[in-house]
């Protein structure tokens, strides 16, 4: 008997189960929502009742609704990608639509625009706020954090499990090669188990750091669950600037490793370091970060390199916790940093961005044009860690990215559209899309009030295309078309039917 | 010559020499003499500009008659010591790379010599690096300018920068057309990486025929501007002609500062714009047009779509204008109408009379402004004078982009992308994604390269799309009233200066202008 027949013979309410991949994506979603939502409520308890009540409600509401779906459907063995998109795009929106609630029941904000926007930017790990962060008792703060945690455990688990399964021969999906042993998702059981607790490794040990650093035991909590998964949310209006300097080390340490592959992560935790340290990704990923930092030091004067170091590795990882109002660097500087902003983090990470990878993999396309221009009938091939790539992964790329940029101008324009400067819309657009959050706009420390309230809307889509990679937004953009095409294809027959 | 044809293909810039009957030995190069008869070629302005400034200001005729003697000489004897080897794509790459950069000095000598940036607060450098720039956009068609007193340099010399332009328009159409006949095999490479854009329209089997036709029809049309122009009251004879030379061009060099502005005319206006419009579409279908096939526009998607994206973009900045920039509706037409097809068409004229009118775009609201930059990455069509992207290959990106979307769904299924109705080969659609990736790289490097050397965010990024795109003006300081000497500073400026030459040659000459030399090079080397 297969797995899936296992399953729906299994005794629930009496009738069999349905098959529907979306549904249980978003009953895991919530499950992992419902974790959060409760520890915060229990943290904050003797802080401010109030909020502790309202959370701890919703977590009631999100788990019923949970494992009442986890109980009337049952997930296939593979579904196909359309299935797999459409369950993470749906467990977003839910996420989103959960935290919005909290914000509004719990009265922290009052407006549902700027609810959505919070909690988009949560769920995304944008680091870009509608609230004072200062204003918050502990429950709340740490529900804020835990958004990003959340958002960055979904995003993980996206790029590292589920879309490289069911995207095969898909080169944008990075994939851990080699031995089963050194495999981090042989399977998808054991490596969603392995995922989760890496990742809850990384940010009790970073938690741990800023304990140690000095930080203080709430301000550890939150800015680990923000840090890992490379959020960025901050339980003070300043970031992270008036914090001790060995905190901003352990910040700039975890940010950094926030960036990296989980492939490679989990490489150098089976003591593979040879294989980690040679990986072409990481060595560019470190190599603009080392970039960014010597021009940052070169373009700032009085900039110390430990500023200068957590500047870059904030903006390559996409992160967006802030030591500095960098807003107010030169232009050469602010131009680094926004193509180290777009470029973001390597590939099968917790941060955003176009990802190193890729970002390299287009540099190839482009030097492989200029071969073909010099002897255009060579064979040219664009190779990357020891494989030849096919031009269908090439073309499927290429066509991706296209479509991300395009995503980048039309953000850009409706911001532009509420009024904002065409450069600070182009900025906020990228860094958002990018899942960084902060831009010369909203300042450093990511005051999204500046955006207004049509700005904060638009950009809404930009978080969610920025968090799951584009590919959510453009299907629902294609099945947008179809539809459009049906319905012209059937107001023309019956304007002109067949005879 | 024969002889030298039948040689072995393996490089090159210099490679060889020729014993000719009168004991002369001439060196073999293709760069070199394409080089030659181009700079010969542009002497040819330099005369004409020298008759104007000796018939009315008078001021600069030395300047336009030695800078003439100069370029007929060096031209000529580069002509003449040098004969054509084969023509391998390297070489291709060479010859017009190299020839564009040699055209651009020898067209700053009248700058010079005439003192034309000699004006308080630019020391020598800056002299030097501002005729540089004039220079390069006047070739490059591109209508950027440092030019800080229009009053200053004669008629002539104002005359000398507006054929330029009408030289770059059409680029080396003009090359092509001396050139081929002695270069005989191979010319159709030559004539590929020189035609703007990336069609291969052929107007007949023999390049040589195709590109005297579409010379013929650049004629014609830079002519019946001018005419439009003198019969519409209000310019002059001399205006129209100058205005003539770089509206088909698709150029945007005025002799006066505020440009188009300066006549306040919608006649002088809708004039230019059909003009600007002409210069953007692909040459080969006016070509077809003007031999009896009334079609051949209508059933070019390219067109379609090129006239679909002016129409919808003044549209949309005409609703732009009118609700956030406080004009009038008519005002908004007008200025939204004129400077849509002006940038789109990377001809670069403006509207504006003087900073702060409705026409200084620099000054309307950011979503506008953000319009007019998609504008200037977009382009026009291919095969025409304008620079940028060009819708053609914006088509079939999106469609490829559309395609990747689509096969998420169905990885089975077979899709080709394509453009019209029929389907683009796997292998263009490949180019022109690595053509863009390109173009990409390139923007973002002069962006983080401007703002590196200290210039402005908003100048650097406009100007280097401007630049890239032979736009001309950019936004900022750099704007339609404002000034790149004001705008950027004198190395940003040589950055600039090379990127209208990347861009009005479609990228790869520029950038593999060094394989033929490194090549010949390694060569003897070895």
């Amino acid at each position: 008997m297969s797995q899936r027949e296992a399953s729906e013979a299994a005794p629930g309410f009496g009738a069999p189960r349905r098959d529907s991949y979306s549904r249980l994506a978003v009953a895991d979603g919530l499950l992992a929502f419902t974790v959060v939502t409760t520890l915060a409520a229990a943290a904050g308890a003797t802080d401010d009742l109030a909020d502790s009540f309202v959370l701890l409600s919703v977590s009631a509401v999100t788990a019923s609704i949970a494992i009442a779906t986890r109980r009337t459907f049952v997930r296939r063995e593979r579904p196909p990608t359309a299935q797999v998109i459409a369950g993470l795009a749906s467990t977003w929106v839910s996420l989103v639509a959960a935290g919005s609630v909290v914000y509004l029941a719990s009265g922290t904000i009052t407006t549902v625009d700027e609810a959505l926007f919070e909690s988009a930017a949560g769920f995304s790990t944008v680091a870009a706020t509608t609230v004072d962060p200062e204003s918050l008792g502990t429950s709340m703060s740490l529900f804020r954090a835990g958004t990003q945690f959340v958002g960055g455990l979904v995003g993980l688990l996206a790029g590292v499990v589920a879309l490289p399964r069911t995207m095969k021969g898909n080169v944008q999906i990075p994939k851990g090669r080699g031995s089963r042993a050194d495999r981090l998702v042989p399977d998808p059981v054991i490596g969603r188990q392995r995922v989760v607790r890496l990742y809850l490794a990384l940010v009790t040990a970073c938690g741990f750091g800023y304990l140690i650093t000095g930080l203080g035991a709430r301000s550890s909590l939150i800015h680990a669950l923000t840090t890992v998964s490379t959020g960025g949310f901050s339980d003070r209006a300043d970031s992270l600037a008036s914090a001790p300097g060995g905190a901003k080390i352990v910040a700039t340490v975890f940010m950094l490793i926030g960036g990296m592959s989980f492939f490679a992560l989990f490489w150098l935790l089976r003591g593979n370091h040879r294989r980690f340290v040679q990986s072409p990704e990481l060595r560019i990923y470190l190599g603009i970060i080392g970039l960014v930092t010597l021009s940052l030091l070169r373009e700032v004067d009085g900039l110390s390199v430990r500023d200068a170091l957590f500047t870059a590795a904030s903006a390559s990882s996409t992160t967006g916790l802030a030591v500095n109002d960098w807003t107010g660097f030169p232009s050469g500087a602010l131009a680094l940093l926004l193509v180290a902003v777009a470029t973001g983090a390597m590939g099968a990470s917790a941060g955003g961005g176009l990802r190193v990878i890729r970002a390299w993999l287009l540099c190839l396309i482009a030097a492989r044009e200029i071969r073909r221009q010099l002897d255009p009938k060579a064979v040219t091939v664009v190779r990357h860690g020891g494989r030849t790539l096919r031009d269908e992964e090439l073309d499927s790329l290429t066509g991706y990215q296209i479509a991300h940029f395009g995503l980048c101008g039309i953000g850009a324009f409706m911001l532009a559209l509420t009024g904002d400067q065409l450069v600070d819309s182009l900025w906020t657009a990228i860094s958002v899309v990018s899942t960084f959050g902060p831009a010369p706009t909203m300042g450093a420390f990511g005051d999204a009030d500046e955006l207004g309230r049509l700005g904060q809307l638009a950009m809404i889509p930009g978080m969610l295309a920025g968090r799951l990679t584009i590919l959510p937004l453009l299907l629902a953009v294609a099945a947008l078309q179809q539809g459009y095409r049906a319905l012209f294809l059937g107001i023309r027959r019956v304007a002109r039917p067949q005879r | 010559m024969s002889k030298a044809r039948l040689l072995p293909v393996r490089n090159t810039a210099i490679r060889n020499t020729t014993e000719l009957s009168f004991g002369q030995a001439k060196i073999e190069s293709t760069t070199l003499h394409v080089m030659g008869i181009a700079v010969a070629a542009i002497s040819f302005g330099m005369f004409v500009g020298a008759v104007v400034e000796w018939g009315s200001t008078n001021r600069d005729t030395p300047a336009l008659l030695i800078s003439g003697i100069i370029a007929l000489g060096l031209g000529g004897m580069l002509w003449w010591v040098t004969v054509p080897g084969t023509v391998r794509a390297r070489d291709v790459f060479s010859s017009v790379g190299w020839t564009w950069l040699v055209v651009t000095l020898v067209g700053a000598i009248p700058y010079l010599l005439g003192g034309t940036f000699d004006v308080p607060g630019i020391d020598r450098s800056g002299r030097f690096v501002n005729a540089i720039f004039e220079s390069a956009s006047g070739y490059s068609a591109t209508g950027s300018t440092t030019l800080t007193n229009f009053e200053h340099p004669g008629r002539g010399m104002m005359m000398h920068r507006q054929i330029t332009q009408w030289y770059g328009g059409m680029g080396m159409v003009v090359i092509a057309v001396a050139v081929l006949p002695f270069l005989g095999v191979g010319g159709l490479d030559l004539m590929s990486a020189e035609a703007p854009g990336p069609s291969g329209d052929r107007l007949t089997p023999r390049v040589s025929e195709t590109a005297k036709r579409l010379w013929f029809t650049y004629v014609l049309f830079t002519v019946g501007v001018s005419v439009t122009l003198i019969a519409i009251p209000g310019p002059s004879v001399y205006d129209a002609i100058a205005h003539g030379l770089t509206t088909i061009a698709t150029g945007g060099f005025s002799p006066h500062a505020d440009s188009i502005g300066t006549f306040d005319s919608a006649a002088v206006e809708l004039a230019i714009i059909v003009g600007m419009v002409l210069g953007g579409t692909n040459f080969a279908l006016h070509w077809r047009a003007v031999t009896g096939d009334r079609l051949a526009y209508w059933r070019d998607p390219e067109f379609r779509t090129y006239l679909g994206l002016l129409v919808g973009a003044s549209f949309l900045m005409v609703g732009l204008l009118w609700l956030d920039a406080d004009l009038g509706l008519t005002e908004a037409i007008r200025a939204a109408v004129f400077n849509v097809v002006a940038i789109a068409t990377s001809t670069g004229y403006g509207s504006a009379q003087g900073a702060g009118s409705s026409g200084d775009f620099a000054l309307w609201v950011p979503a506008a402004q953000l319009v007019l930059l998609s504008l200037m990455v977009v382009g026009s069509s291919s095969g025409s004078t304008a620079g940028g992207l060009k819708v053609m290959r914006l088509q079939i990106l999106l469609a490829h982009s559309i395609r990747s979307i689509r096969r998420s769904q169905q990885p089975q299924a077979v899709m080709p992308v394509k453009h019209g109705t029929s389907a683009v080969n796997e292998k263009i659609v490949s180019r022109m994604t690595g053509f863009f990736l390109l173009y990409l790289l390139l923007v973002l490097a002069g962006i983080v390269g401007l703002t590196s050397l200290g210039n402005g965010f908003l100048e650097s990024i406009s100007g280097t799309i401007g630049a890239l795109g032979n736009t001309g003006p950019a936004l900022g300081q750099a704007g339609p009233t404002g000034n790149f000497t004001e705008a950027l500073n004198e190395p940003g400026r040589l950055v600039l200066a090379l990127y209208m030459l990347i861009g009005r040659l479609e990228i790869f000459p520029i950038l593999l202008m060094f394989a033929a030399p490194l090549r010949a090079v390694g060569d003897r080397l070895s």
